[in-house]
This record gives C-alpha cells, sequence and structure tokens, in this order.
C-alpha cells in the first residue's frame, strides 16, 4: 500500500548557518542569478563545477547533502521524462536504433545537458526553502514586491497568501492520507480500471478535502481576525529584513562565480 | 471466528532516519460478540495497531488474521477482510463527500458490489439501528449535526454488513447526551454478535463498556485482560502509561494513605467501604 | 458598566444569517476582572456564538455587549477590544499561521505593530508561560496535539491580554495535553488573567470562580462552584455528565464524611479525608 508521504518535500530546515543568516531577498536574487547561470550552461563537463558548488552550499548551510537530495525526489520523473525525450528526438549521427526509435550522439548531449540542467535548477532553488522560513521568504518577496504596489500590485496580500499555504501544505498531506485511509476502508478501489473509472473514484477523496480546505480557510480566518490581523498597513515585524554587508558580499561573490562560471563554458 | 493479532510488528520509513518502531511484539484476539478496548495514550501506537485490523497497514513482522485469513493474502482476500472489518475514523469529515445521506450510505455497499435492492433495504435496517430518521435520506450529510454525522460515518460502515467493527475514539467531541446514546447503540450491536474494538484514550469509558482491555504503551502490551482484572492488578502494581480516572488516582491517594479501597468506578461500593474504613 | 467588568451582556441575542431560531436569546452577564467563568452547556446551547460574542467576532443582533469599556457593535473597537480579550478555539491547527513556532506567537504583537526589540521580549515570555521556550525555532507541523494548543495559547498571550477566551480548548487533547493545558490556566489566573472556560467536561472546571450553565441559547443557572454540585440532580437535564468523582463526593457528604464546602477534586477529597 503506497500513501502520501509529505516528508519528501522541500521544506525548511532550521539551523544556524551562515546561509541561514542571510537576508532573504539576498538570498531570492542569488537564487535567480544561479538559475540564470544554469540555463547558459552547456558543456556537461562544466556541470561538475556547479555539482562542486552544491556541495560546497550544502556545507556552509549545514544541510546534509542527502536531505538536499530528497528535496528534488518530487522531480526525478520531471528530469527522466525531458532526458528521454531529448535522448530519442533529437537528430544527429545514429549510435544505436530499435524500430521508431533512435538515439544519437547530440541526443545523448542534449539529454544529459537538459536533464542535469533541470536537475541542479531544482537542487539550487531547493536550498532557497531549505534554509528559508515560509516567513522570511514571504518577507522577502513582499520587499522585494513592494516598488510595484504603487501599480496597484497586492505584495502583501501575495506573500501573506504564501505563508499561509506553506504552513498548510503538512496538514493538507496528513489530512489527505487520512480521508484515502478511510475511504480505502470503506472499499473505494483507487487503484484499478482506466483513466476515467478511476478518475471518478478519487471523487470521494477530493469533496472530503474541499470541504476540509474550506473549514480549515474559515477557521484560520476567524483565528487571524481574533490576532488583530488588518492587512500589511501597520504591521511591524519580530525581525526585520536588514541588508548586511555580508548580505553585499554573498551576493556579488554568487554573481562573480555565476560569470566566471560561464565564461568558462562559453571559452569550451 | 475472530480477529487474531500475533506478535505483531510495525516499523514507519524503515531504513530512512526517521524510522519508528510503532508496535512490537502484540497480540490480541477480537471475537464476535465482545467488545474490546485499546487503551493508550497519544503515539502509543493504538491507530496503527486499528489499521493493522483491516489491513490499511501490513506487519514488518508478525501476522494478522481475521477469520483465519492473514491480512497478507492476494487483493481478492484483501478485499473481503476490509469488508469483514469495518473501520471508523475519528473524524467524519474524513469520509462524507456523497450529496445526499441516501448515496454516502450506499458507496462502502457499492464497491463490495451488493445488489442495489439488498442496498436499500440494508441502509433502512442499519438508520434504524443507529437511531437516524428516514427523511434525512435525501438531505445532504453536510447538513447534519455533529451527533448525527458521527452516526452517519458508522451507519455507512455498518451497511456493508461488517462483522467486526473497529471504533477510533468515536465519542470525542460529543456532550453527554450524544455519548451516551451512541455507546448503548454499540452495546446493542455487540450483543447482536458484532465483534467491537474501541480504540481511546479513556480508561473509564474502557472500564465500563469493554469485555477485554489491551493497553498500550510506546508500542508494548503492558497489560491485557477484562476490566475486574485491570482493577485488580492495579492493587499490585501501576499499569505503565495509563492515565487513571480521577476517581482511581483517589484510590491510589487514599491507599498510599493506607485506607484499605478497593479500584472501582462504582462511587456507592467506595463511599461504603471508606465509611468502614473511617467510622469502623 | 461596573468599573471592574470586563464584558457585560445586556439582553444579548444573536441568530445566524439564514437560522430560524436564536443561536442565544436575552442573556444577561457581566464578567469582572480576575474572575475564572466556566461556561458549560450541552452541544449546541450556544457556548460557542457567546464566546465569539465577547471579543467581538459576532456582533448581537439585539442587546448590548461592552468589553473592556468598548461597545462591540462600532467596528473602530474591534482591534482595541480583541487585543485586550484573546481567544483559543477548538482546533489548534486551524489558528497556526505561521510555519516555525517562534513566528507564529509574534503574529499577533506585530498585527498590534509593536516595535521588533519588545516582540522578541513578547515572544519569549509567552513561550516560557506555556512552557515551550525550548521548541522556540521548531517547525509547527512537528507539535503534538498538546504542543500546538499550547503554542496557540502563547499566541494569543502575546497580545498581553487581559482576558483569555478557551473555546472547547481541550476537546481535542489527550489527558495529559489537557492537563498541561490546565495547570498553565491555573498558573495565569493566580497571576491575576482573567479566564472564560468553555467546555462540557466538569472535570476541568473546578477551579473556576464562577459558572455560568447554557441550555438552549439562554442562561439557565450561574452560581459557584460548591452550589453547582448541589444541583447534580438537574445536570441531565442540561446535558451534562455526572462524573464519578461527583458521585461519590455526593455519597460522601450524605453520609457525612465530606465537609459540605469540599470540591469534587483528587486534591480536596485527600485533603479533606487524609487529615
Amino acid at each position: 500500500m503506497k500513501f502520501l508521504n509529505h516528508l519528501t518535500l522541500g521544506q525548511y530546515v532550521p539551523a544556524n548557518s551562515p546561509v541561514h543568516r542571510l537576508d532573504p531577498r539576498c538570498k531570492i536574487l542569488s537564487v535567480i542569478a544561479l538559475l540564470a547561470g544554469i540555463f547558459l550552461m552547456e558543456h556537461p563537463v562544466a556541470f561538475l563545477a556547479w555539482g562542486g558548488l552544491l556541495l560546497l552550499l550544502s556545507r556552509f548551510s549545514r544541510i546534509s547533502f542527502r536531505v538536499v537530495l530528497q528535496g528534488a525526489r518530487p522531480v526525478v520523473l520531471l528530469v527522466v521524462f525531458t532526458a528521454a525525450i531529448h535522448l530519442f528526438l533529437t537528430k544527429g549521427t545514429v549510435l544505436w536504433e530499435w524500430g521508431i526509435l533512435s538515439v544519437t550522439r547530440e541526443g545523448v548531449t542534449m539529454a544529459l545537458r537538459m536533464g542535469l540542467r533541470l536537475f541542479f535548477l531544482v537542487l539550487f532553488a531547493g536550498f532557497l526553502t531549505l534554509t528559508t522560513s515560509p516567513m522570511e521568504l514571504s518577507d522577502g518577496l513582499e520587499s522585494l514586491f513592494h516598488p510595484f504596489e504603487r501599480f496597484g500590485f497586492p505584495a502583501h496580500e501575495m506573500a501573506m497568501m504564501m505563508t499561509i499555504a506553506l504552513r498548510f501544505i503538512p496538514t493538507l498531506f496528513d489530512e489527505t492520507d487520512r480521508i484515502l485511509r478511510a475511504q480505502i476502508a470503506r472499499g473505494a478501489d483507487l487503484e484499478h480500471g482506466g483513466l476515467f473509472r478511476r478518475m471518478k473514484a478519487f471523487i470521494p477523496v477530493l469533496v472530503p478535502l474541499f470541504v476540509i480546505v474550506f473549514q480549515r480557510a474559515e477557521d484560520l480566518a476567524l483565528a487571524m481576525e481574533a490576532r488583530c490581523y488588518r492587512g500589511g498597513s501597520g504591521r511591524t515585524r519580530m525581525n526585520p529584513l536588514a541588508w548586511k554587508k555580508t548580505d553585499t558580499f554573498a551576493i556579488a561573490a554568487v554573481i562573480g562565480i555565476v560569470v566566471f562560471f560561464v565564461l568558462l563554458d562559453l571559452r569550451g | 471466528m475472530s480477529i487474531k493479532v500475533d506478535s505483531l510488528c510495525h516499523v514507519y520509513h524503515p531504513g530512512t532516519p526517521l524510522e519508528t518502531q510503532a508496535l512490537s511484539g502484540v497480540d490480541l484476539i477480537v471475537e464476535r460478540g465482545k467488545w474490546v478496548a485499546v487503551v493508550g495514550q497519544t503515539g502509543s501506537g493504538k491507530s496503527t495497531l486499528a489499521q493493522h485490523l483491516n489491513a490499511l497497514l501490513l506487519p514488518s513482522s508478525g501476522r494478522v488474521e481475521v477469520d483465519g485469513i492473514p491480512t497478507t493474502s492476494g487483493a481478492f482476500e484483501l478485499r473481503e477482510i476490509r469488508r469483514k472489518v469495518g473501520l471508523v475514523f475519528q473524524y467524519p469529515e474524513h469520509q462524507l463527500f456523497a450529496e445526499t445521506v441516501r448515496e454516502e450510505m450506499a458507496f462502502g455497499p457499492r464497491n463490495w458490489e451488493f445488489p442495489e435492492e439488498e442496498i436499500t433495504n440494508s441502509t433502512r435496517k442499519v438508520m434504524d439501528l443507529l437511531g437516524l430518521p428516514h427523511e434525512i435520506l435525501d438531505r445532504s450529510p453536510f447538513e447534519l449535526s455533529g451527533g448525527q454525522k458521527r452516526r452517519l460515518s458508522i451507519a455507512s460502515v455498518l451497511v456493508s454488513r461488517p462483522d467486526y467493527l473497529v471504533l477510533d475514539e468515536p465519542t470525542a467531541g460529543l456532550d453527554a447526551r450524544g455519548r451516551n446514546e451512541l455507546l448503548c447503540l454499540l452495546k446493542g450491536l455487540v450483543k447482536e454478535g458484532l465483534g467491537v474494538v474501541h480504540v481511546t484514550h479513556d480508561l473509564e469509558l474502557a472500564l465500563t463498556m469493554a469485555d477485554r482491555i489491551l493497553v498500550l504503551e510506546k508500542g508494548k502490551a503492558v497489560f491485557c485482560g477484562t476490566p475486574g482484572s485491570l482493577l485488580e492488578e492495579l492493587l499490585e502494581r501501576p499499569i505503565r502509561g495509563l492515565c487513571l480516572p480521577p476517581v482511581l488516582e483517589l484510590v491510589s491517594g487514599l491507599r498510599s494513605y493506607g485506607y484499605s479501597v478497593p479500584y472501582t468506578l462504582d462511587s456507592e461500593e467506595l463511599a461504603n467501604c471508606l465509611e468502614r474504613e473511617i467510622r469502623p | 458598566m461596573e468599573p471592574e467588568a470586563v464584558c457585560a451582556l445586556r439582553g444579548v441575542s444573536f441568530t445566524y444569517p439564514g437560522a430560524a431560531a436564536p443561536a442565544i436569546q436575552s442573556v444577561d452577564l457581566t464578567i469582572r476582572r480576575g474572575e475564572w467563568v466556566a461556561l458549560i452547556g450541552a452541544n449546541g446551547s450556544g457556548k460557542s456564538t457567546l464566546a465569539k460574542i465577547l471579543n467581538a467576532l459576532l456582533i448581537p443582533t439585539r442587546g448590548d455587549c461592552f468589553s473592556c469599556g468598548y461597545r462591540t457593535d462600532r467596528e473602530e473597537h474591534h482591534w482595541a477590544i480583541r487585543s485586550r480579550i484573546s481567544m483559543v478555539f477548538q482546533n489548534p491547527d486551524n489558528q497556526i499561521v505561521a510555519s516555525v513556532v517562534e513566528e507564529d506567537v509574534a503574529f499577533g504583537p506585530e498585527n498590534l505593530g509593536v516595535p521588533p526589540a519588545r516582540i522578541r521580549e513578547i515572544v519569549r515570555e509567552s513561550l516560557c508561560q506555556v512552557g515551550l521556550e525550548e521548541k522556540r525555532r521548531t517547525p509547527t507541523y512537528a507539535l503534538s496535539g498538546g504542543q500546538k494548543q499550547r503554542l496557540a495559547i502563547a499566541g494569543a498571550l502575546a497580545m498581553k491580554p487581559e482576558c483569555l477566551v478557551l473555546d472547547e480548548a481541550t476537546v481535542m487533547l489527550d489527558p495529559q495535553g489537557r492537563e498541561d493545558v490546565l495547570k498553565i490556566l491555573r498558573d495565569l489566573h493566580s497571576k491575576g488573567m482573567t479566564l472564560v472556560q468553555i467546555t462540557h467536561r466538569l472535570e476541568e472546571i473546578l477551579d473556576a470562580t464562577r459558572v455560568v450553565v447554557l441550555r438552549k441559547g439562554q442562561i439557565e443557572w450561574e452560581g459557584e462552584l460548591p452550589e453547582l454540585f448541589e444541583r447534580v440532580d438537574r445536570f441531565p437535564e442540561w446535558g451534562l455528565e455526572i462524573p464519578p468523582l461527583v458521585r461519590l463526593t455526593g455519597s460522601l457528604k450524605k453520609r457525612k464524611l465530606l465537609p459540605e464546602s469540599c470540591l469534587p477534586s483528587v486534591k480536596e477529597l485527600l485533603e479533606n479525608l487524609c487529615p
């Protein structure tokens, strides 16, 4: 019997590391720079350098590399799928053929490149959520999007929504698991039959989940109201964001590394 | 004809840093027509045990047999085990989904491919049994009161005619009236031959209702026997992991002061004993 | 309104939109500073509705409610009222906003615009009061049910309220979790906090200074604990359970083995029976 396991999601791991202490805005911008760098990556060998950087990051943030890899588990299938598409659909020098399927030299290179790109993307992005609490993350985003508020962009509301969504992910996984068990105990068969039948079989799981989500949302809204929540204006923070020298240094270092890697790569 | 649990062990997340031994070497027999209470604190493994009884979880080692069929059998036997052992979770919110009470009741039996006519008859019978009026058949299950929802979730399991019923804290959140009504109904079902497994952290409830009590602590069975023998056992030694209800806590205090009073929930008996002790 | 009153309800009725009958009807009730008021009654007797009226989450459809000197029907007073009368709800999971313990405690004072240094101080104090100071940086999903409810209490205390309203706050907890919550309440009350405790478990109200019994939306009875237990015969009618300890206490009083003033708690019985 396979039930849901929420432990595989890339969640915040509290620790007192230099990376944890960085300003969330610094981390968000760094991740954007890193992701851009990975997108420009061409030579498979260059990925070794990026891999090295990952190990370094894991050391600095005091999060074991295993936990980092676990966070990427949900997307492994997507990575494999992307790699497979490139492996079989890229035209070039044929290495191996079977029926309509053919693998080319270029295909192997493309598959490795695209697969690794996607995989690294998820791992680097994972560091952001592993080392930044949802509250910090949304504070960071709110602050970065703050300039757009004058054009009517709801930066605070968006950030609060994100905080709550992240907070409720584990709870909702637990609920879904419980509903699945309750319906299987009443003889529900979720594993057999065609696509349509299986979709229909999920109605008894989805309806209670929706009802619970709405009930929770209503309760939570009341609880927030009772705690004097009234939107972003007039709110203070326990730990206001403060851009430190280390943040400037960190982001300069990240941009430096990305530029260096990209130049190295272009030179081949 | 019984559920037999034989040196059952269960390990969650084996081989990961989160590995936890939820049950270790638990034995239990649940016969039809008997009320068995499984008592323990949060994290004692009682919910894990409940899910083993109808094969929602499978043993890491040891065996669970329902009327002679092990829960590790093939898919066909598994379906039969799940029908024979009905499992009702604590909150009706986790299972109620249909547009009408009628549809909610038919969900289980349809999964087990009961003929429609039989479902209709069975639905009416079970609703009478649980004191649910027929007028609510066409209403939405979400409109019912808390107590009615709880009874509907039990009815929707009973309608598939299980031989055993496993209930996880069925009275939590109900007031005195709702609670007593529900317990009365369940007692009636047991008299008619249903085997009930009642998972709870309320020892008082277990002592008044059950034929046999299993006390779990950290996944181990620390006591298994009748309510009478549990009370006698308390005279000899405290049972680990057991949260005594106030009256028994009082008895324990009185005994350590030197009064020779028995462990009992019967207030008259206790008052008589105390009177004899204080005014000999 | 009396100077010592935290809340005063005058002829309050409340009907939910779309409901045929009122949930509570012509209720007169005063909650004084430093009191521990237990609101008891069967499911559907209107206890929770009454609780939400106290801190202006619901506004009476008829009658007036004054909380901390403000009329609750004026929206501009709501923040002032809610920061002075805090509330803890039944399901701890549905009142925790943040993913890390201390961040959740900070949510209330942040909303009130308290300066950061003071928030950190308040958070530390509040977590100490509920015994969660060690769990400061723990993810909230990793807490047990009892710990989550203690966190919810810390979150309410962080508003620095005068009065704490607990709406069936122990229903979803196991015996240990319940005892932990009650211990916190006793501690808070001894330090002068006004408490309004809503429950249907009589075992939990033995520290209350006053008891209000609600039935079908109306106040059925009001008085102190010893008087309540003299009216055991009416409990079934009020939808209340008679716990075995209450029966035993009654029976011992009849035999003159206990003084009339003795409450049905293990502690008091032992004190009286084992001199």
